[in-house]
């Protein structure tokens, strides 16, 4: 059931824990938000300074020594910036730079641990390296090819970039009566289409037509009708009867998740 | 018409919230900010969510209750599972026996860097003594001929080169430009030891070029020399040598594994490795700073001969530091001393 995008942990209470690996798109997306909001940081940093030091050159008796001051002032902002914005972030804000929050994914170890100092700080010195190889194009080559999309910084440290996503008490909430509202209309509709829709799936199938509703907004219309005829089919050969017929392949579907999940959500 | 899920979910309103709101508390201030009460209702509710995922899973079988609770119980399992030391002791700690102590257990790999280094900058020197064309030719830097020139106008040279009122900015350039070497240097390791090979010979080449440049030309020169290089010199020269370590001992957990596999071999290898970083770090702004305040400051007042000796002993101290500083016996007996750290551990 689980896809091979999951990776799963054991809690001491016994307890599996599962996480989705961050796929391609948001780690480049993240990448390239940090990077713009490197950018944006160097720039604010070195517009403070020189404002800050034209205006002191203009006071009587300040000499180039002060100024020197203000030059190393800002040197180091930029050194710290630059070489400790990745590692300050994911070490100190649950292993997630800005970019990355913004993206919804967040760093981890493999087992699915808060990223240590030295993971963050491995990750991150190894990241250089990885830039470098990223202008020839190897790096996205070693991340496609390693099972768990690691470039070799992950490799190094012993971490995955992982899917956080933050569901609310009230969202799960409102999507469960939802589920209730949705489950008893259908219950409604098949009674007005002559007979309750009545097949046994079980909790693989169920997942199935589960993450299929879940992602057919998403996909092309023809892979979606294909897939729904698919899906559909398999249905009807179960609970032959003209109850199913009469209902569309996606209906179909819904009905008997729907029914699936006047059950259990 | 409320099903299952919604029933229970009404049953456990007051907890999922109660707990989002400690979580988030606690992610932001830490549980410092805790009392007693809330620490022991956060356990409480904890395992109260765990066991519901257990829960929404098999029994419920509700992936959106599972999906919500997974990330519930791994904000909290992260939260009561992370260690902190407090950072101030834990980077003196590491300043008074740590690093030093970390160089001592991967000497093998800093003394290769060593070599390498002393090795090509042997080579430069030799390469500019046979052939100065040809050494400034292999070494191909816009610096080598300024350096040559300048020397062509007074024999100071490098030992002055910067006002007084340059000193702070020109510190700092340094050391933000050292870091960089030396983080490259230490990164290139990832690539079989190559890249780190590569910067050390290139340095060390660089080095022994201009060394020769001044030294061949006698007397004052080499003293002008000596006092411009050595007060810094004696830091920033082993701080990139233990950088290039660094990059071996990465390199050595992927070429030569042992009984583990290729990636516990390296993160086993990157903890050291880190420690390394940081005392190379640290190193290398005591350095920045002594080149940028202290080289650099004139003759008039620092005569050559005193800054060579300061050199001196601060070479002695530092090598005393690597070597001696947080010396334990059972360091000698490393599998001893792991065994020990073992059973301690057992025994908390």
């Amino acid at each position: 059931m689980a896809p091979i995008d999951d990776i799963a942990v054991l809690t001491s209470e016994n307890v599996r824990l599962t996480y989705t690996l961050a796929g391609m798109g948001s780690r480049v997306a993240a990448f390239l938000a940090d990077i713009l909001i490197i950018v944006l940081l160097t720039l604010g940093i070195t517009v403070i300074f020189a404002l800050y030091g034209l205006t002191f050159r203009q006071i009587d008796g300040i000499g180039a020594g002060e100024l020197s001051f203000i030059v190393a002032l800002y040197i180091t902002a930029i050194t710290i910036l630059h070489w400790g914005y990745y590692f300050f972030f994911e070490w100190m804000n649950w292993g997630q730079t800005p970019g990355k929050q913004l993206l919804g994914i967040r760093v981890s170890m493999a087992d699915g641990a808060p990223a240590d100092i030295v993971a963050c700080s491995t990750r991150n010195v190894v990241r250089i390296v990885d830039l470098a190889l990223a202008m020839v194009g190897i790096t996205f080559f070693i991340m496609i090819f390693t099972p768990k999309y690691q470039r070799l910084g992950d490799l190094v440290s012993g971490t995955v970039v992982v899917k956080r996503r933050r569901l609310t008490f009230d969202e799960i909430m409102s999507a469960s009566r939802e589920a209730d509202r949705h489950a008893a209309a259908v219950e409604r509709s098949a009674a007005l289409a002559g007979a309750p829709i009545r097949v046994r799936v079980d909790d693989a199938e169920r997942a199935l037509l589960q993450r299929f509703m879940e992602r057919r907004d998403s996909l092309p219309l023809d892979v979606r009708r294909k897939l729904a005829a698919d899906l559909a089919r398999r249905i009807r050969s179960r609970a032959p009867g003209e109850a199913a017929d009469r209902l569309g392949d996606e209906a179909l579907i819904e009905a008997t998740v729907g029914a699936a999940a006047s059950k259990s959500l | 018409m409320a099903g299952e899920l919604t029933k229970f979910l009404e049953e456990r309103e007051d907890a999922y919230v109660g707990l989002e709101a400690l979580l988030a508390r606690a992610e932001r201030g830490g549980l410092r900010t805790f009392s007693r009460d809330e620490l022991v209702q956060l356990g409480h509710l904890y395992r109260l969510a765990a066991a519901d995922l257990a829960r929404a899973r098999y029994v419920l079988k509700s992936p959106l209750l599972s999906e919500y609770l997974n990330e519930l119980v791994g904000r909290a399992h992260h939260l009561i599972h992370r260690r902190r030391t407090p950072i101030l002791k834990s980077v003196l700690d590491f300043v008074a026996r740590d690093f030093p102590a970390t160089v001592r257990r991967e000497s093998g790999p800093i003394l290769l860097a060593v070599t390498l280094f002393v090795g090509s900058s042997l080579v430069g020197g030799m390469a500019y003594l046979a052939d100065p064309e040809w050494g400034q030719l292999v070494a191909q830097q816009p610096e080598l001929k300024q350096i040559e020139q300048s020397l062509e106008r007074e024999p100071t040279g490098l030992a002055s080169a910067i006002e007084e009122d340059m000193m702070p900015a020109a510190s700092a350039f340094i050391i933000s430009n050292n870091v960089r070497v030396s983080i490259v240097a230490a990164a290139g390791g990832i690539l079989f030891g190559l890249g780190t090979l590569l910067a050390l010979v290139y340095n060390g080449f660089f080095l022994g070029v201009v060394a020769v440049m001044f030294l061949s030309r006698g007397g004052e020169y080499q003293l002008y020399f000596f006092s411009g290089v050595l007060p810094h010199g004696v830091l920033e020269l082993p701080a990139i040598c233990i950088a290039g370590g660094i990059g071996f001992l990465l390199a050595r957990g992927l070429l030569v594994p042992g009984r583990l596999s290729r990636g516990d071999a390296i993160r086993r290898e990157s903890k050291n490795a880190m420690k390394l970083l940081g005392g190379v770090i640290l190193t290398l702004v005591l350095a920045g700073l002594i080149e940028g305040f202290i080289t650099p400051l004139r003759a008039e007042w620092v005569p050559p001969a005193v800054k060579i000796a300061l050199a001196f002993l601060l070479f002695i101290a530092f090598m005393l530091y690597l070597t001696r500083a947080g010396y334990r016996p059972e360091e000698s007996e490393p599998e001893q001393a792991e065994l020990r750290t073992t059973t301690a551990l057992r025994l908390e």
